[in-house]
């Protein structure tokens, strides 16, 4: 039964996307005409494809055809409106879960009720936060300058080789991470952009990737002109989406992708987000998006031993192609 | 492409007849058949899709006393096949219109709304969703909250905590979202 139903909607989504010959589509047609479980089925296949038309999913050959098809007529743009709205807004409703930071935060409030003393607290903790980051860094670095844990380039840290190796942590380092976590979710608590910024790259650092996701999606929408955060938002997503497969998994990267963009919308000549985006197109075997990608990233910082690694990955993108 | 032939209420009957000998399963089917062709049309990207379907069903009614003996098969054949050869006449309609200015196939719907527009856009979703009972409301909220990395699993978790399974769900979320787009559709006019 559920494999009939993957099978259905995989028909009806090549249907909608006009991809069927013209005996599969008469096929598919005559269901539809008498069979009103198809034509449901159908749309539930499209309200899909509409989620991710809107959610940048859709590779342009098929967006461009379904937009020229059923988004052009007025149904199709009522219904890719009334998408978006649900995109958009529809998580505003969802009934927040108590987390420990919002506890935290509550207990903050009830001990220092007046505002002004609300303000010194939040202040004291965003310091100790930053303090907390800055000694975990200090103390870790070893680990970062001899490896660092990510291929993709965390905003703002220095450069050190990727073996790809799991690296991980021993006992003292990772009590260290946990300590300087501990502040930073504390300093978070005051739900500043800066500190939720920082406690997301700690868990980025430590391949917690959708902790770095919820923690960095609140910092972006504190703060949706920092270009850092978009990037470092992206590498959660780019990170994450190796661990997934098929659907979830090109969500994303077209998520990631999409921050990538707004980045360097931002930031045009931005290393980081130029490094990312290069390495994004070249996870999903897009060589020659892949190829132009690095030769802009050389083009803005060509001696740097970033560049180094650049060069190995541009090479193996030439190389790809005339295979 | 659309001539003025109405069928009489002789050719009409015959029509009814040929969908289903009993008039009022046939009276049915027709509505039924009449909507998932307009959904097909517009599927197909047509404008028009009541004049289509309407269209259709003249010709196959204006047909049927030829070859209604000697046709084998089940009607709703005969009515695509029809169907898809007006979408043809159609699409050849569309594509001398398609040469004229003033036609924007290249509008990005996938871009947001200016600031402005998403404070209406969240009251109406407001409105909207309270007319739904609670409980519907619970439902499509978690199931199309934004959290993709979660989606699949927390989606698994709704349909085991409700006890039925995914499709089942699925179904259950789609219905209540159709009814949420409909109020969206009357509601950001």
């Amino acid at each position: 039964m559920k494999e009939e139903v993957e099978v259905l909607d995989t028909e009806l989504r090549h249907y909608l996307l006009g991809e069927l010959s013209s005996d599969e589509e008469l096929k598919i047609e005559e269901q539809l005409l008498v069979d009103d479980q198809t034509v449901e089925q159908m749309m539930m296949v499209e309200n899909e494809l509409i989620d991710d038309y809107l959610n940048g999913n859709l590779p342009p050959p098929q967006r461009d055809h379904y937009q020229t098809l059923f988004l052009a007529t007025r149904e199709g743009q009522q219904k890719v409106k009334a998408a978006r709205v649900l995109k958009t807004q529809l998580a505003k409703f969802k009934a927040p879960e108590p987390t420990l930071l919002n506890r935290l935060q509550a207990v903050m409030a009830r001990v220092f009720s007046p505002p002004v003393l609300q303000a010194v607290a939040a202040l004291l903790v965003v310091g100790l936060g930053v303090f907390g980051w800055q000694m975990f860094m200090r103390q870790s670095e070893g680990i970062y300058l001899t490896e660092r844990p990510l291929e993709a380039r965390i905003s703002g840290a220095p450069y050190a080789p990727f073996t790809g190796a799991s690296g991980t942590p021993n006992q003292a380092d990772t009590a260290r991470m946990k300590a300087a976590e501990k502040a930073l979710q504390d300093s978070a608590a005051a739900r500043n952009a800066e500190a939720l910024h920082k406690l997301g790259n700690s868990y980025l650092s430590t391949k917690n990737f959708s902790q770095a996701v919820t923690i960095l999606r609140e910092a972006v929408n504190l703060s949706s002109n920092d270009p850092a955060l978009h990037i470092d938002f992206a590498v959660a997503f780019m990170e994450s989406a190796r661990t997934k497969e098929n659907i979830v998994k090109g969500e994303e990267l077209a998520e990631s992708r999409k921050h990538l963009e707004e980045a360097l919308r931002l930031q045009p000549n931005s290393p980081e987000a130029l490094f990312n985006l290069a390495l994004l197109y070249q996870s999903q075997k897009q060589w020659k998006e892949a190829e132009m990608g690095w030769r802009k990233y050389m083009a803005v910082d060509p001696n740097s031993k970033w560049a180094k690694e650049v060069t190995r990955h541009l090479d193996a993108a030439i190389k790809a192609q005339n295979q | 492409m659309r001539n003025n032939w109405q069928p009489s209420p002789d050719e009409f009957n015959l029509f009814l007849r040929w969908l289903d000998p009993d008039i009022e399963t046939a009276a049915l089917r027709y509505e039924s058949v009449r909507r998932n062709l307009i959904t097909i049309f517009v599927r197909r990207g047509c404008h028009r899709p009541e004049d289509l379907a309407d269209e259709t069903f003249n010709r196959v009614m204006r047909r049927l006393p030829r070859m209604i003996d000697t046709y084998v098969g089940e009607p709703n054949r005969y009515i695509i096949v029809v169907a898809r050869n007006l979408h043809l006449e159609y699409a050849e309609e569309v594509k001398f219109q398609d040469s004229l200015p003033d036609h924007d196939h290249d509008t990005d719907l996938s871009t947001g709304p200016p600031d402005e527009d998403k404070e209406h856009d969240y009251a109406c979703l407001e409105r909207c969703l309270k007319e739904l009972p609670a409980h519907q409301r619970k439902l499509v909220v978690e199931y199309y909250f934004e959290d993709r990395r979660a989606k699949i699993d927390h989606r698994r978790q709704m349909a085991d905590t409700l006890g039925i399974g995914l499709n089942a769900l699925r179904i259950r979320a789609h219905r209540i979202r159709a009814a949420l787009e409909e109020c969206l559709k009357g509601c950001l006019q």
